[in-house]
């Protein structure tokens, strides 16, 4: 009973996860459009381009060999498996013993790198210069990320994010504040990684509406991240019923609302991060990052 | 049992070296003895994989030579097994390709060499393991052009050979010191990698000794002289030094390789890159034994070993594709290829996938290495100064930045050689190699590939025994038939089921979009220039210069750094001056990769008396020793200090 209990968890986080990423994005560009002032697309346009997208017929660049049909099924399936192992509504789900912070993390950036990949096919100066700063600033960030899973490793004595959630919804992950620097940290990466418009100039068709599709995918797991992490309150755990289920799909939903919302504000207020600014932005990651994992090693030694 | 497997495997060497000089003496059979050199090879390669197997104690065979009273002695133990089932295996490999892509009347030279390393791997005590070493060095320098890389490679082989020597000769506290100086200066880790680098153009082969065979050879003898001393126990300082080397390396390699404007540069950066994170895993498990701390220790140790095999296993991949690409495009400098996954899909596929297993994708062997690196950083004992914690912070963060730094060095190796558009119009006429040759690659890419995806099995099965002899107890609880585990509560990486559900959510995808019914079938036209007008009729594969050559791989900073290390202009904070400086620094390093080979002498070879012409060929290398071009010096030096080590052990020992 419980296995099939955790199948369908899975079942229905992943149809969630699908369903939900355009609309997330979707209504970040609505609520970005509304903070500066202007009406902007409503959340739904996300979706409706990717299904007009879907029954187009592709064009490839004459250059192209041997990745342009599979890279965009490879992107896809690298987010799209990322996003099946962070919780979002209940814990215990059937991928839990997947489910490692790096494993995510790696499945992240494979995911970009394999459409820079591609994007070399082409043979054109923009996409040289766009898969050479994605490589670039990749090395920046990869850095941080790994000091913020030292910082949780630490802290739950464990990697896997199921484990590490269900610490959090005990209020176990002490001291919170190394947390919240770790995820500040995963935030700015998060803000200041570009996202792949200036990779997809030679995709068309279906093979663009996956890669989109994996591109709101990953803003989504980022999201799941910060609120498993951060806010986990409300969450189902193993062997709850129905009910916990709603209030979990709830409770999430309620979150990616204010965080989609914040992340939105913080753009209207702060603007996007620039490009030559971005390495600063990555460095002052790495700040937040190395701090967290020195309190959290600190703390362990006070305790 | 094991002494019936060290006598075949000792009848095996004894093979490789004379069937090496059979090929010196007689080279119009070369292909043939090439051919039967890599059944050799591949036969020990089985015979020592079945002795991991059997785990069986050590056997010991010695024959009646002496040095300052150390006796030579060969003996197989699981670790050895362990490491000459990668050197054999990777060696035949080797000479497979080269017998079957034409270039075995050059690979003369790679069974004495291979038959060399087997001695050092397999000697139970310096006097064996530094013979070997000595003689692999010297089948290395004869077998390339006498110019100066090849006689300062030689020069490390004598550095490496005379500290195993004097560890097994001197006092037991030498034995770290030999370990770091010898075997990471055959590892190329030291400052000695900016001129061992260009010893990997000299040839394919060559290439494929120094970033395939030779890597776990210097590992093996850094964990011997390390793991398994007479009972001393190193200073409390050596983990941290030894890690703090492996981190330069790494990041220093690993940035190099996101630069180097050639493919056997790229590699040997690329190599560098490798080692340097094995050593930081070797300085881990160091501290966690000084520690006391057995799992994270074994963790550690088995990061050493998954990273030793990888690398055999990829690197020659790589060596043998650029050796085929070489052969095709007639160039190595990546800013003259381009385009070649038209011609040779299954080069660039095989190469993809080496490639792939070095960067830290899911289930790719490399991403298992940085798993079980960060659980053993994890698992150091969390109490300890400011010092020591940021040490470990700066650890991760190493572990993380030669991790991104390894996908965009693969990123950029693939994108620029492969995909795109030709650079040069050889480029565009190039071929594949041989059936037999592709047939080798593609057996090194499936390596790679289950490497990553069975890495639980393949520890268990084959990890278990090695990591008996390094630290008296097992894997532990370390490895399942899923994956691996940093412990029994927590869940670890399941990287079978990974890499399954990956190809099911590809495979998905794929159906529904036929299923569907999408318009799949693509067509294809023009790339879109961003508006400009089309390439004139005399550029017929468009403009070269509009097409990357690989600059700008690297974070910016890092890059200004090294253009300035390596003296080129200065290089200032924008994409299109960052660009110019790294071309810059390509063309010089290019130009003087030209004079140097043009100023090399060429090897007298072909002549049927091919061993009464070594001697002159012998002193016109010691001539160019003696008078060296600018910068030869540090042979000397090395020359020099390898033999004051012998001296000062001489006179210790009697």
């Amino acid at each position: 009973m419980t296995v099939l209990a955790a199948i369908l968890a899975q079942i229905i986080h992943c149809v969630l996860m699908i369903a939900a990423a355009p609309v997330v994005s979707g209504l970040q560009d609505q609520l970005g459009a509304r903070l500066a002032g202007c009406s902007g697309p409503d959340s739904w346009q996300a979706w409706r381009e990717l299904r007009r997208l879907a029954r187009k017929q592709p064009t490839l660049p004459e250059t192209s060999a041997l990745l342009p049909r599979t890279a965009p099924v490879a992107c896809f399936a690298a987010a799209a498996l990322a996003a099946a192992l962070v919780p979002s509504f209940t814990l215990g789900m059937a991928f839990a013993p997947l489910a490692d912070l790096l494993v995510v993390a790696g499945l992240l950036a494979a995911s970009r790198i394999v459409v820079a990949l591609a994007a070399l096919e082409a043979g054109t100066a923009p996409a040289g210069l766009a898969a050479g700063r994605t490589a670039r600033l990749a090395c920046l960030a990869e850095p941080t990320v790994y000091l913020a899973i030292l910082a949780f490793g630490v802290l739950g004595g464990t990697t896997n994010l199921d484990l590490l959630f269900g610490l959090q919804l005990q209020d176990m992950l002490q001291p919170m504040a190394a947390g919240i620097l770790a995820v500040a940290a995963l935030g700015l990466i998060a803000l200041a990684v570009p996202g792949e418009a200036d990779l997809t100039t030679e995709f068309s068709g279906t093979d663009l509406a996956l890669i989109r599709l994996a591109g709101t995918l990953r803003r989504l797991v980022w999201v799941s991240l910060v609120a498993g992490l951060l806010l986990p309150a409300g969450m189902a755990e193993p062997g709850d019923g129905a009910l916990a289920w709603i209030v979990g799909l709830l409770a999430w939903g309620a979150k990616v609302l204010v965080l989609t919302a914040g992340l939105a504000a913080l753009r209207a207020a702060f603007g996007d991060v620039r490009l030559s600014r971005r390495p600063l932005a990555l460095g002052i990651a790495a700040i937040l990052g190395t701090l967290a994992a020195l309190l959290v090693l600190a703390s362990a030694v006070a305790a | 049992m094991n002494a019936t497997l060290l006598t075949l495997l000792n009848a095996a060497i004894a093979g490789l070296l004379g069937l090496g000089g059979l090929a010196a003496a007689w080279p119009r059979q070369a292909v043939r003895i090439v051919w039967g050199a890599a059944a050799v090879a591949g036969a020990a390669a089985v015979i020592a994989l079945l002795d991991v197997l059997l785990a069986e104690p050590v056997a010991t065979a010695q024959f009646p030579l002496r040095l300052a009273g150390v006796p030579f002695r060969l003996a197989l133990d699981p670790l050895a097994a362990f490491f000459a089932a990668q050197l054999f295996g990777t060696g035949a490999a080797t000479l497979a390709f080269a017998g079957a892509s034409e270039q075995a009347p050059a690979a003369t030279a790679v069974p004495v060499c291979l038959g060399m390393l087997g001695i050092a791997v397999l000697g139970a005590d310096g006097f064996a393991e530094g013979v070997g070493l000595a003689f692999a060095g010297a089948a290395i320098w004869m077998s390339g052009p006498a110019d100066r890389s090849g006689a300062i490679q030689f020069g490390v082989a004598l550095l490496a050979a005379a500290a195993v020597f004097a560890a097994a000769a001197g006092s037991p506290q030498v034995g770290f010191w030999a370990a770091l100086i010898g075997a990471g200066a055959l590892a190329g880790l030291l400052p000695l990698h900016r001129w061992t680098g260009p010893a990997h153009c000299a040839s394919t082969h060559t290439a494929a000794l120094l970033s395939g065979a030779s890597v776990p050879v210097a590992l093996y003898v850094m964990l011997r002289l390390l793991f398994a001393p007479n009972g001393a126990v190193p200073p409390d300082w050596s983990g941290v030094l030894l890690s703090l080397t492996g981190a330069a390396a790494a990041v220093i390699g690993g940035l190099d390789a996101t630069w180097a404007p050639e493919l056997e540069t790229a590699l040997a950066a690329g190599t560098m890159r490798q080692t340097g994170l094995a050593t930081l895993a070797a300085g881990i498990a160091l501290t966690a034994g000084g520690e006391d701390l057995p799992a994270v220790a074994t963790m550690a140790l088995a990061a050493v070993l998954l990273l030793a095999a990888l690398q055999a296993i990829a690197g020659t991949l790589q060596a043998l594709a650029f050796g085929a690409v070489r052969e095709g495009a007639g160039t190595r400098r990546l800013d003259r290829l381009g385009g070649l996954a038209h011609r040779m899909p299954v080069t660039t596929l095989c190469l993809l996938a080496g490639l792939a297993g070095l960067a830290a994708m899911p289930a790719s062997a490399g991403f298992a290495a940085a798993w079980l690196l960060l659980h053993a950083v994890l698992g150091l004992p969390h109490a300890g100064t400011l010092p020591s914690q940021l040490w470990r912070c700066a650890l991760v963060a190493v572990l993380g930045l030669a991790w991104a730094l390894s996908a965009a060095s693969a990123l950029r190796l693939v994108g620029v050689v492969c995909l795109g558009r030709p650079r040069t119009p050889r480029a565009a006429v190039t071929d594949e190699p041989a059936r037999g040759a592709r047939f080798v690659l593609g057996a090194l890419a499936f390596l790679t590939t289950a490497w990553g995806v069975l890495a639980g099995p393949i520890l268990m099965v084959f990890f278990d025994a090695p990591m008996r002899v390094l630290t008296g107890s097992g894997l532990g609880p370390l490895a399942s038939p899923l994956g691996l585990a940093a412990g029994a509560e927590s869940p670890g990486y399941a990287a079978l089921p990974i890499a399954c559900l990956l190809v099911l959510i590809g495979g998905l995808v794929v159906w529904l979009r036929r299923w569907l019914g999408v318009p799949g079938a693509a067509v294809t036209g023009p790339a879109w220039e961003d508006g400009f007008a089309a390439p004139p009729a005399w550029l017929p594969f468009g403009d070269p210069s509009t097409q990357t050559a690989g600059a700008g791989f690297a974070p910016l900073l890092f890059s200004a750094g090294v253009a300035a290390l390596s003296g080129s202009t200065a290089a200032t904070e924008s994409d299109a001056a960052a660009t110019a400086a790294t071309a810059a620094t390509a063309a010089t390093a290019a130009t003087a990769r030209e004079q140097l080979e043009a100023v090399s002498i060429p090897a007298i070879a072909r002549a049927p008396d091919r061993l009464l012409d070594l001697l002159p060929d012998l002193r016109i290398r010691l001539a160019n020793l003696r008078a060296p071009p600018p910068g030869g010096a540090p042979a000397i030096v090395l020359v020099l200090m390898a033999l004051l080590l012998i001296l000062c052990c001489w006179i210790g020992a009697t």
